[in-house]
């Protein structure tokens, strides 16, 4: 009985390993299985594709804003998110130094010559002798809408704006720090969209187009921060592209506000 | 204190009918049969079930329960041919040696004696006759005079009555089934409980019971084995003073599976 007895001991301890281990592994093998299950059931599909693109062509944009290309003929070559970011002030360094910009009577000035004036600096111009004159070179991508941007009409883009020379004077702008620092706490849309208003109001459309573009990050399909936007940018003098952000967002959604500012805009530009 | 000793007695593989357990399939059983018994019309009745299920015993029970009623006849040993069936019979009622009878004479001798007689004749096993035997059985039972209940195992049972010269004959056929869940519990208990081993008894708990239950498949014999197994066990770890196996727990009850064999390592 003693043998028999510890042998059957030792059998037990060794079912009992044998037993764990296929339990492990059978669990391995159903979770492997649960895993690929799900993944090609798609529940992780749609929602999370969308967010990839999302997240993508936003990278996409940011990258593009941040690349300057010397075109070979001497020319400032930018692409079309180039001079959106410029207009609408992404580019925070560039916003530090120039706050705003204000267009002189260009009869009085040099064509050679542009004038820039850092901020919270005495104003005192500064003066750079250009050799050509900045040429702005738009490269249209044809892409899906991406809502959290307003789009630009691809037409409009495909074309090459001259500018002139121009005497540039800082003005430096009152911000709404307190709103702003509300904003980073909160981010929520109407704080955003309020501060596009207040922009708005002391005619900083620049700003107030950034603020609207924020605004328009956090919920892409509220139809205020394209009104807001293509308030701006209206009263920035592109009319046009507010016309063509309005569409762009009208042809996804429906909004009674961005529908009647797009009849605004279009006997506006008609009248023009 | 725990008498192991006597607790295994109690799991021996024995016919002993006081121990008889009325499970429901053993309660349906016996009541089918009694039925089938009393039955006139009826002279051919099939008892199948797996083996260990406890037919050999049920067939004792219910000699000891209608000896007073009916004239029982069991023949648990093979017989070869039908002239040592009736042969034996024949000795059964009357005592008397059949060596000067032809088979003719015999059966017809048999078949007189039996038919003024109230009886029920079982032959356990009966599987393992020869298929021409199991076909003069089923002739002898047309006559009315002979009546019989034939026990065998579940699948061979079910073989020879799928044959041609069985499935177009009226009979009867009665499943014994296996023991459920709760009832091993109730069985291992009563029996414990009913001859003072409570003490032991409180060790198979519901979760024990049920693996026992589950490993066995609710078979009789192989429940008695089991848990005989497992007090032998235990009474070795008591007289060698082993102190992780004072009491039940899932190592010895793995180790009375493994040593009977229904885990497969």
């Amino acid at each position: 009985m003693s043998n028999r007895f510890y042998e059957l001991e030792r059998r037990c301890t060794e079912y009992r390993r044998k037993k764990n281990l296929k339990s492990l592994a059978l669990g391995a093998v159903v979770g492997v299985f649960l895993v690929t299950v799900a993944f090609y059931a798609g529940v992780f599909d749609k929602s999370q594709e969308f967010i990839n693109n999302e997240v993508e062509e936003i990278s996409q944009v940011e990258e593009d804003s941040y690349e300057d290309v010397d075109s070979d003929d001497g020319y400032i070559t930018q692409t079309t998110d180039e001079i959106m970011n410029e207009e609408l002030g992404q580019k925070e360094e560039e916003d530090l130094e120039v706050e705003h910009v204000v267009f002189e009577d260009i009869k009085d000035v040099d064509e050679k010559f542009v004038v820039a004036v850092k901020d919270n600096v005495s104003i005192e111009p500064k003066e750079e002798v250009l050799d050509k004159p900045i040429v702005k070179e738009v490269e249209v991508v044809e892409k899906k809408p991406l809502f959290l941007e307003p789009q630009i009409s691809l037409d409009l883009l495909k074309k090459k704006i001259d500018k002139k020379p121009i005497k540039v004077i800082e003005k430096v702008v009152d911000v709404t720090s307190d709103m702003q620092k509300e904003f980073n706490v909160s981010h929520k849309i109407e704080t955003a969209l309020s501060i596009s208003q207040v922009y708005y109001d002391k005619k900083d459309f620049k700003s107030s187009l950034k603020w609207a573009i924020e605004a328009s990050k956090i919920d892409s399909k509220a139809p205020k921060p394209w009104v807001m936007y293509a308030r701006a940018k209206a009263k920035s003098g592109d009319v046009a592209i507010a016309i063509k952000a309005l569409q762009t967002y009208l042809s996804e959604f429906y909004s009674e506000e961005a529908s009647v500012l797009l009849d605004e805009l279009k006997s506006t530009k008609r009248l023009k | 204190m725990k008498n192991y000793v006597k607790a295994k007695k109690l799991f021996e593989d024995s016919l002993d009918t006081n121990a008889y357990f009325d499970s429901i399939s053993a309660e349906v059983t016996r009541k089918k049969l009694t039925d089938s018994i009393k039955d006139a019309q009826n002279s051919l009745t099939f008892l199948l079930g797996k083996s260990g299920q406890g037919k050999s015993f049920l067939i004792n029970y219910l000699d000891s329960t209608l000896s007073n009623e009916l004239f029982f006849v069991l023949i648990s040993h093979p017989v070869s041919s039908e002239h040592e069936l009736l042969s034996l019979l024949y000795k059964k009622l009357s005592n008397s040696d059949t060596s000067n009878y032809d088979l003719s004479d015999l059966r017809d001798a048999v078949l007189k004696l039996y038919d003024a007689k109230k009886h029920i004749i079982f032959i356990d096993e009966a599987q393992i006759l020869d298929i021409s035997l199991l076909e003069r059985i089923r002739i002898l039972s047309d006559s009315k005079s002979l009546r019989f209940i034939l026990v065998m195992h579940e699948d061979e049972g079910e073989e020879i009555l799928s044959k041609p010269h069985f499935k177009t004959r009226r009979k009867r056929t009665i499943h014994l089934h296996s023991l459920h869940a709760n009832e091993v519990e109730r069985y291992i208990q009563q029996t414990f409980i009913g001859n003072a081993q409570g003490d032991i008894g409180s060790m198979f708990t519901s979760k024990y019971s049920e693996q026992i239950a589950k490993l066995s498949g609710g078979n009789f014999r192989y429940i008695k084995r089991f848990v005989y197994t497992i007090l032998e066990l235990l009474e070795y770890a008591k007289e060698e003073g082993i102190v992780r196996y004072q009491n039940l727990n899932s190592c010895i009850l793995t180790m009375a599976a493994l040593d009977i064999g229904l885990i497969d390592e």
